[in-house]
């Protein structure tokens, strides 16, 4: 009798729980959509399930996902070595001439990075990023023509178009053109009013074609100052020096606390007068 | 001796065993952190399904330690810190909890809400479109040469409700508002118009305009001013629509909590599913998703 139960209390604990059948999770579709979406920290959490029972099958697909995430989490220069290695090992996979052209792109090699760019929008055109990147390529090399028909493809197909808007705007900058970037930047700075990346570019876009900033609801005084400051410094930069100092000393007079960036650059207009 | 002792011990651990009346439970001791995880999980609901989602994150949060993976542990801290409309905190938990359950898509409308209420409605409408296994939507868009094309500056007075009440007496204020005319430039404008404003015995004011207003009234955003009737009775009773999908199966169109006006996905609805009960649900099987059940049967979600 109490061997008995001695024995059914040991098969109960040792006794697992009845394994719930696990649902098949695509890991390659659901990690490449996390990464496409900017969702990193489920991308590497379901990398690293994937790598926990990994198919044969499966080991080149998470050596790009691996890739992919170093990118996206801004170690651009072992991304780059890591698509260069499965580049070089005869991967025709889309995402990883992407990569590599982006990763060249950051790492300042605008040049070598047309060839994986070209093949990426060749063998998949539905890929926006390669056709924003393949853009900004083509500035680098002032090819205006080409980087304007690859930003329009990568702005009808994204589900970002600030992003693009923005890109398109600092081409149409680099081209000499600072109205028709203002015109987009405007068109960006509707769909994201906050980003300060924007709003930084739109007011140089402004000051290079000669009308004024605005302030915005949300900008309190100091903010409202070092927007003037920065478009201060790029009136300055233009040659526009009377636009530039009445810039920078609103940025002093209109801020609650003090400017060392305005009153600095005053000191140089100050300093460069006969 | 040493033999002697041995065989006392087994006797009496032989009788202790023996005992009839005695009733022996025995449970595996690895369950305890599970049951511990479950009660909270349980405790998360509950608080959760009553507006208390400061105690619910706190609740859902312990369920976690206990079961670092659990989804629907990470789904209740990531739905509980968007409640109390921090999204950037949920936004880490909705990651973690869509890695361990990514074909619920609870969870994906739940963290969409949540990219929706801080304007990231790209962002969001991407994550449907995944949920749903297609391409997003992309609205039929300008060219960017249309978009670039120059225009001219509008030279329409610009007009930005920055100003302020200012009181002239003990019954009347005065409505003090700007108005720009030069691009950055602000120049305070204060308006003819006197409001009154007058106690009622209650503790909220009632304001009464003594004559039509004269001065711009600058209008912020598409945003409807809602009247003191109206925003209580949104106080009074959450918000709940529910709609049904092409299988017939009910799919959430959320509720809007009262404090923040944020919308959580609440519902779970399964009496219109077929008979197999093949609507889509949570990956993990039929106790995760009676668990969902309850937690949006307790928030007034069910449809």
């Amino acid at each position: 009798m109490s061997f008995a139960l001695l024995l059914a209390a040991t098969a109960a604990i040792v006794a697992p729980p009845a394994p719930s059948p696990a649902p098949s999770i695509d890991y390659a579709k659901m990690v490449d959509e996390a990464i496409d979406g900017g969702r990193m920290i489920q991308a590497e959490a379901m990398l690293g399930q994937w790598r926990m029972a990994p198919q044969p099958q499966d080991l080149p697909v998470m050596e790009i996902a691996t890739a992919r995430i170093a990118l996206a989490n801004g170690r651009t220069a072992e991304a780059e070595t890591r698509f260069a290695a499965i580049s070089q090992g005869g991967s025709t996979n889309c995402r990883v001439d992407e990569g590599l052209g982006v990763a060249r792109l950051r790492l300042g090699r605008a040049r070598d990075a047309l060839a994986p760019l070209q093949r990426a929008v060749d063998n998949c055109g539905d890929r926006w990023r390669a056709w924003n990147a393949l853009g900004v390529a083509y500035d680098a090399a002032g090819s205006w023509a080409l980087s304007a028909a690859a930003y329009e493809r990568a702005f009808q197909l994204t589900d970002r178009p600030a992003q693009i808007l923005n890109n398109y705007g600092m081409s149409l900058m680099a081209q000499g053109q600072p109205d028709r970037a203002a015109a987009i930047f405007d068109k960006a700075r509707e769909l994201t009013p906050e980003d300060s990346r924007l709003i930084a570019n739109a007011d140089a876009a402004y000051v290079m074609s000669g009308r004024d900033i605005q302030r915005r609801p949300a900008d309190d005084a100091d903010r409202w100052a070092r927007r003037l400051g920065d478009a201060g410094r790029v009136a300055l930069r233009s040659g526009d020096m009377v636009k530039a100092q009445a810039y920078l000393s609103r940025a002093m007079t209109e801020s609650e606390s003090f400017q060392s960036d305005a009153a600095s650059a005053l000191a140089t207009m100050g300093s460069a007068k006969p | 001796m040493k033999r002697r002792i041995v065989a006392i011990a087994l006797i009496v651990a032989t009788t202790a065993c023996s005992s009839m009346n005695r009733q022996v439970a025995v449970r595996p001791l690895n369950g305890e952190a599970g049951a511990a995880a479950q009660d909270a999980l349980a405790r998360g609901d509950l608080l959760f399904g009553r507006g208390e989602h400061a105690l619910a994150l706190d609740a859902y949060r312990r369920a976690m330690r206990k079961d670092p993976g659990d989804a629907h542990a990470l789904n209740g801290v990531a739905i509980s810190y968007a409640a109390i409309g921090r999204h950037d905190l949920a936004r880490e938990f909705f990651e973690l909890a869509l890695a361990r359950a990514p074909q619920d898509q609870r969870i994906y409308r739940n963290f969409a809400r949540s990219l929706t209420a801080q304007g990231l409605r790209g962002e969001a409408d991407a994550l449907l479109a995944q949920m749903s296994g297609g391409a997003p939507r992309v609205a039929n868009r300008p060219t960017l040469a249309q978009l670039s094309s120059v225009r001219a500056p509008a030279a329409a007075t610009v007009r930005v409700a920055n100003g302020g009440l200012e009181r002239i007496s003990m019954g009347e204020v005065r409505l003090r508002t700007t108005t720009s005319t030069l691009p950055g430039r602000m120049t305070p404008q204060l308006s003819a118009a006197i409001v009154t404003v007058a106690e009622d015995g209650g503790s909220t004011p009632v304001v009464s305009l003594s004559r039509e207003l004269t001065a711009p009234i600058a209008r912020l955003g598409r945003q409807a001013v809602a009247t003191p009737a109206v925003a209580t009775a949104a106080r009074a009773k959450p918000i709940v629509a529910v709609a049904n999908d092409a299988d017939g199966c009910a799919v959430a169109k959320g509720m809007r909590l009262r404090a923040t006006g944020y919308t959580i996905d609440l519902i779970t609805s399964r009496a219109d599913a077929d008979a197999a009960g093949k609507c889509p649900s949570l990956a993990g099987g039929e106790d995760n998703d009676a668990r969902f059940e309850r937690l949006w049967a307790r928030s007034g979600g069910r449809g």
